[in-house]
């Protein structure tokens, strides 16, 4: 294991057993997270990114299960935890930023409310004045205006931009060695996404937590990511960091990817998408998952490629790069 | 207002001569019949009859029961609190053992225990009050011996409230209390079962959508304790629960009508039926009004318990 490593994720499997099938939404997921990086996690809708990133706390309800795999933290197996060892982890080691403002938090309570619970439930001598005080001072943290006033607001009376902000109040009310931060700003208006990830990167340099962010938004990616996890059908597919995935793309998805959006670190002549669709998640096709869509599959591809170093730091899994 | 004008209606279409009845019968003579009309105005049209009588509400005076030669306004005082005391501790029945068991099918969902709070909703819904009530009457009165069948018992020395079972509380007698809660025992738990399972159902169900809200799930991903995170999930669940709690109140008022005439509970609905079988127009109004008022102020104490628990609602 790297000296730097926070968390290793090793071939991750979460299934849900619905009466349609199982659904296989991870499916062997490896990847890891060094300390202080924001690592980004990019692919399309339903390719696994929630649930993987849920699974690493063991948040899986079910029908969802997990079948296998092992998350590393601090070279502890999170998932062989006992529960109540792990919910002094959640909100405190491990923190998240839920996608949607809206609903993350509890109607009934104020903003600071769920601040000062989050900061009690993980200490056993603060007294909620203190813990209410402290969040008033995280929320001038996260640039939220007239903290003592927006403290005591509901819900119901924030932004959504507020409310998000809110949200990564609670996240950092404990400084996490990692937040998660599962697409923060699909829910927002364009102008407050912006001021969100500034946000979100400059309390990872404040706090120096490592932060694995999800998004969609390759955007995003080029602008705050330090490495980068391309997944595809519930796996990794390609591991790199931020330049050389954008200049160096191996994984025929990953090109076929940065091909679909205007490239910021590349010049391309004409925007191209990928060809098919994403797989059925419960009638997965044999070996490579993406061999359906790729345009260099051959036919080796009917067997599953590894995650293999290619070069250092950078991992793919693609038969085109083994002999 | 709209009340008092459907009771009205609704009592005075009833095809018969009351005036008769109240008199005496076929034998009543001429004279007091018309005695009967005058006082009670039924000689003149029925729309002033209506103006008459609201105004006469208004004022305090709720008329004189022809049955029992009283004003109503006292019958009600001494008739309303029985059937207060039954509705109040069937409902207080159905909360206690409702709310946990709710609570515990949706954490245990599809367990034994589930399905087991599915069938006792069933048959709370489907069994008939009168029939289990017999039954009950049967097994614990007749067969066993160990509880009173009918009545409320002998009113505590002291009354306060009329409400049995506080009067001797408050005067802290201890053979009173024994004696109101032996009678009590039958009627309530037969009136709460009827509505225990919907209440276990609708707890249930919420608890079920809260627990399925984001929050919820953001709330254990901050990693809260047991006690902090149930505190979301009660509070949550409180708002359709005290909604449901209110509506079968107004269920327990009018389900204690069949209850009081199986267990001759001297309350409201045993005079309701008697007022019903004697033509008493002034009582049957009467008795309807109230239940009514009480309706309406349950209604409104379940809006105050929605603003205080729900800040986006205001009054
Ligand atoms: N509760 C569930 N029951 C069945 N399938 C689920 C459930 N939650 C997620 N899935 C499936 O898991 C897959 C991955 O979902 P998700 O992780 O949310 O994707 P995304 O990458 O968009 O975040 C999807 O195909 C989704 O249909
Ligand atoms: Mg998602």
């Amino acid at each position: 294991m790297h000296s730097s490593t926070l968390l290793e994720v090793k071939d991750l499997r979460v299934y849900f057993y619905t009466y349609a099938g199982v659904v296989k939404a991870v499916d062997g997921v490896s990847l890891s997270v060094h300390r202080g990086e924001i690592l980004c996690i990019v692919g399309e809708t339903g390719c696994g990114k929630s649930v993987m990133s849920r699974a690493l706390t063991r948040m899986v309800k079910p029908p969802g299960r997990i079948v296998s795999g092992e998350v590393l933290f601090e070279g502890v197996d999170l998932l062989k935890l006992p529960e109540k060892e792990l919910r002094k982890i959640r909100g405190r080691e491990i923190s998240y930023v839920y996608q949607d403002p809206g609903n993350a938090l509890d109607p009934l309570y104020t903003a600071g409310f769920h601040v000062a619970e989050t900061i009690l439930a993980h200490s056993s001598s603060a007294k909620f004045n203190e813990a209410w005080g402290k969040a008033v001072g995280i929320f001038r943290e996260v640039l939220i205006p007239d903290p003592e006033a927006k403290a005591k607001s509901y819900p119901h009376e924030l932004s959504g931009g507020m409310k998000q902000r809110v949200v990564i109040a609670t996240a950092v009310a404990n400084t996490p060695k990692l937040i998660i931060a599962d697409e923060p700003t699909t829910a927002l208006d364009v102008t407050i996404q912006a001021q969100v990830m500034e946000l979100i990167r400059g309390l990872r340099d404040k706090y120096s937590s490592s932060v694995m962010l999800i998004t969609h938004n390759l955007g995003v990616v080029a602008e705050v990511c330090d490495r980068v996890a391309v997944m595809y059908a519930g796996k990794v597919v390609e591991e790199a960091f931020v330049e050389e995935l954008f200049t160096n793309p191996l994984h025929p998805y990953t090109q076929g990817l940065l091909e679909a959006v205007p490239n910021p670190l590349k010049k391309i002549e004409r925007l191209r998408s990928i060809h098919g669709s994403v797989p059925n998640m419960i009638d997965l096709p044999e070996g490579c998952r993406f061999s359906p869509r790729c345009p260099h599959a051959f036919q080796f591809c009917n067997k599953e490629p590894e995650l293999v170093e290619r070069s250092k730091g950078h991992l793919v899994s693609c038969w085109l790069y083994r002999r | 207002m709209g009340v008092i004008v459907l009771t009205f209606v609704v009592s005075h279409v009833i095809p018969a001569d009351p005036a008769r009845l109240w008199a005496g019968g076929v034998k009543a003579r001429p004279e007091v019949i018309e005695l009967m009309r005058e006082k009670y105005h039924l000689n003149l049209p029925i729309h002033e009859q209506l103006a008459l009588y609201i105004r006469d509400v208004f004022m305090g005076n709720w008329r004189d029961s022809p049955m029992t030669r009283r004003p109503v306004l006292v019958d009600l005082a001494e008739y309303f609190p029985a059937t207060a005391e039954l509705a109040i501790v069937a409902g207080l029945i159905q909360v206690a053992l409702g709310v946990p068991l709710g609570l515990l099918a949706a954490l245990k969902r599809d367990t034994l225990l589930d399905h087991l709070v599915r069938v006792l909703a069933l048959i709370g819904v489907s069994a008939p009050a009168f029939w289990l009530a017999i039954t009950l009457q049967w097994v614990f009165y007749y067969s066993l011996g160990l509880l009173p069948a009918t009545g409320r018992g002998i009113p505590p020395p002291q009354t306060y409230t009329g409400l049995y079972v506080l009067d001797s509380l408050l005067a802290g007698n201890w053979n009173a209390l024994t004696i109101s809660l032996r009678h009590m025992a039958l009627p309530s738990l037969t009136l709460a079962f009827t509505g225990l399972g919907v209440i276990a159902r609708v707890v249930r169900n919420t608890t079920l959508d809260v627990l399925s809200s984001e929050f919820m799930d953001f709330a254990e991903a901050r990693g809260l304790n047991s006690f902090k995170f149930y505190r979301h999930l009660i509070k949550n669940s409180s708002i359709p629960i005290i909604t449901i709690a209110g509506l079968q109140f107004g269920m327990l008022l009018s389900g204690a009508i069949v209850i009081e005439t199986v267990f001759s509970w001297p309350g409201i609905g045993l005079y309701t039926v008697s007022a019903i079988n004697s033509l008493d127009y002034p009582a049957i109004m009467g008795s309807t009004l109230l239940i009514s008022l009480v309706f309406i102020a349950v209604n409104f104490a379940v809006d105050i318990a929605y603003a205080i628990i729900d800040p986006r609602v205001r009054l």
